[in-house]
């Protein structure tokens, strides 16, 4: 897929699973938003092809197995929330004795169905964000395309969409979520592929992803010699903390051995916590590792 | 494709701009009846007057349709490209042809809703003032429905692939340049015959509304007429919307 000279995406090749929440990530002009509307069969690459459970993409009829919320889409404002999903209904082919019921479904699943009656053009920016939300969970599709679907909500909007999220996986659906923000990624995704400069450049689960790197975060006083010779000895890199020491690349295999050791030595042992890398830092790190974020090649 | 059109005219028929846009226009169509609403029939007494003032009043009905039907138009698939509303359609079991037949319909429910107000004005004008060529003006007005309805499609056609206030141009543009195609061929047969025959050339896709305005005013008159102009306003708008709708089945969004 390209953009005059500049290539928005390359050699993607990625499957995602029926029932599972997919997270894709990528900074700006990383080929996040083209690939959802890849996905959605609103372009045509220039080669290869994607397909919706085994229909191409670009046949409209695939288009009824998808609910797609791109990021702050205009909706017609001088509609209500009612009238627009109504309309949107209608094109989705709901039979109209359903249409009404899956309306009301739709705006109180995104906490919108007192304000269903009112303008679009009243609402502020996080309304309207979950309005868009709203006409993607019409006809309750197996799988919903998002982009950014919390950015510039509240905490509770933001919390109330997630677990929306993952309702939807309980019933079976297949979720790809675009996003920025790493801690609903963190907390709601199956797998994630992170995207740079159009190619993909990790993918895999949380774990696989944070896997190998693992931090022991250790409360105990006082820190006895012999449990940071055996650090040494071990080869562990470890950074002094007020409450302990934090312990890089220890696997989870490991932890009884060196709760052995530090209680053996005479300290006291407040706390033992395995924690894996953030995403934070696996995005930094496939991001910067690829030459950083700069778009297009 | 009858669901976007729908969505469309109930859209425009909620601007403000549309209803203020109907009421001056109505407005504007009972002042050539003033007059004789106020001095009487009887200033009335020609029948050629009669007639001047029926062809007068469709005239009227029709440019105000015209200019209005652009305005309306221009961004009736622009605004939807521009942002991003057009994804939320075709991500649906919608194809782009039904999308931009859609439009199309849309568009001309829009235009000819207007038109249909201010013809209606036109003929109740007739009837109260001039109560003479009932049945010519009321052809008249459904002959002159055509050109409105070509200005309103080609503008929509223009608004898929620039933005709405360049469709509005051209559109306004084409406007002039269709009332006075009669004019122009009659320069270029005067000029050197390298502008004569860029004019000549030009003219052949211009609206050609001089053409169907003076159709509709023998049809008021009674005179013989000649229906190819609008046979030709009639196809040009068939090619329009196939064009429209073709060429959009390759248009990135």
């Amino acid at each position: 897929m390209r953009y005059g000279e500049n290539w928005a995406l390359r050699d993607l090749d990625l499957e995602v699973f029926r029932g599972e929440v997919f997270g894709f990530l990528g900074p700006n002009g990383a080929g996040k938003t083209t690939t959802l509307k890849l996905i959605a069969g609103l372009m045509r690459p220039v080669a290869g092809r994607t397909t919706i459970f085994g229909e191409d993409s670009l046949d409209p009829t695939s288009h009824r197995h998808v609910g797609y919320a791109p990021e702050g889409p205009y909706l017609y404002e001088n509609l209500t929330p009612e009238e627009l999903l109504g309309f949107f209904c209608k094109l989705q082919g709901i039979p109209g004795g359903q249409r009404e019921s899956e309306v009301t479904w739709a705006l109180n699943a995104v906490g919108l169905l007192e304000a269903r009656r009112l303008r679009i053009k009243a609402f502020s920016r996080g309304m309207k964000g979950r309005l868009a939300l709203a006409q993607a969970l019409l006809g309750r599709p197996p799988l919903l395309l998002l982009d950014e679907p919390t950015a510039g909500q509240d905490p509770l909007a933001r919390m109330a969409i997630r677990d929306l999220i993952l309702w939807y996986k309980e019933r079976g659906g297949t979720v790809f979520l675009s996003s920025h923000i790493l801690t609903d990624v963190e907390r709601i995704c199956d797998r994630v592929a992170i995207m740079n400069r159009g190619r993909l450049v990790r993918l895999g689960s949380l774990e696989e992803l944070g896997s190998g790197d693992e931090r022991l975060v250790v409360e105990a006083a006082p820190l006895h010699p012999s449990f940071m010779e055996e650090l040494k000895r071990r080869g562990r890199e470890y950074r002094l903390l007020p409450e302990g020491v934090e312990v890089k690349g220890v696997s989870r295999d490991e932890v009884p051995e060196l709760a052995r050791v530090l209680v053996e030595g005479g300290s006291r042992l407040y706390g033992l916590h395995l924690q894996g890398r953030e995403l934070e830092e696996v995005f930094v790190e496939a991001v910067e590792g690829d030459g950083g974020d700069h778009p297009g090649l | 494709m009858t669901t976007l059109a729908f969505n469309l005219f109930l859209r425009q028929r909620r601007r403000i701009a549309f209803w203020v846009l109907a009421v001056v226009g109505v407005g504007l169509m009972a002042l050539p009846f003033l007059p004789v609403l106020i001095h009487g029939p009887a200033s009335l007494e020609e029948q050629g007057a009669k007639a001047a003032l029926a062809g007068a009043g469709c005239w009227l009905a029709a440019i105000l349709a015209l200019l209005l039907a652009v305005g309306l138009s221009q961004g009736s698939v622009s605004q939807d490209l521009s942002r991003s509303t057009v994804h939320l359609v075709l991500v649906r079991p919608v194809s782009r042809r039904q999308y931009m037949a859609g439009m199309f319909l849309g568009s001309a429910l829009t235009s000819l809703s207007l038109y249909l107000a201010f013809a209606l004005t036109c003929w109740l004008g007739v009837a109260v003032c001039v109560q003479a060529h009932l049945l010519g003006t009321l052809m008249a007005l459904v002959v002159l429905a055509v050109p409105v309805l070509l200005i309103t499609l080609l503008v929509t056609l223009l608004s898929a692939w620039m933005p709405g206030s360049a469709a509005g141009i051209i559109g306004y543009a084409s406007f002039i340049f269709g009332l006075f195609s009669g004019t122009l061929e009659e320069v270029a047969e005067k000029l050197h015959p390298f502008w004569g025959s860029l004019i000549r050339g030009v003219n052949l896709i211009s609206l050609r509304l001089d053409r169907v305005f003076g159709l509709a005013g023998n049809i008021v008159e009674g005179n013989a007429v000649s229906w190819w102009p609008l046979a030709w306003e009639a196809g040009y708008a068939f090619v329009v919307v196939l064009l429209g709708i073709m060429l959009f089945e390759r248009r990135k969004v």
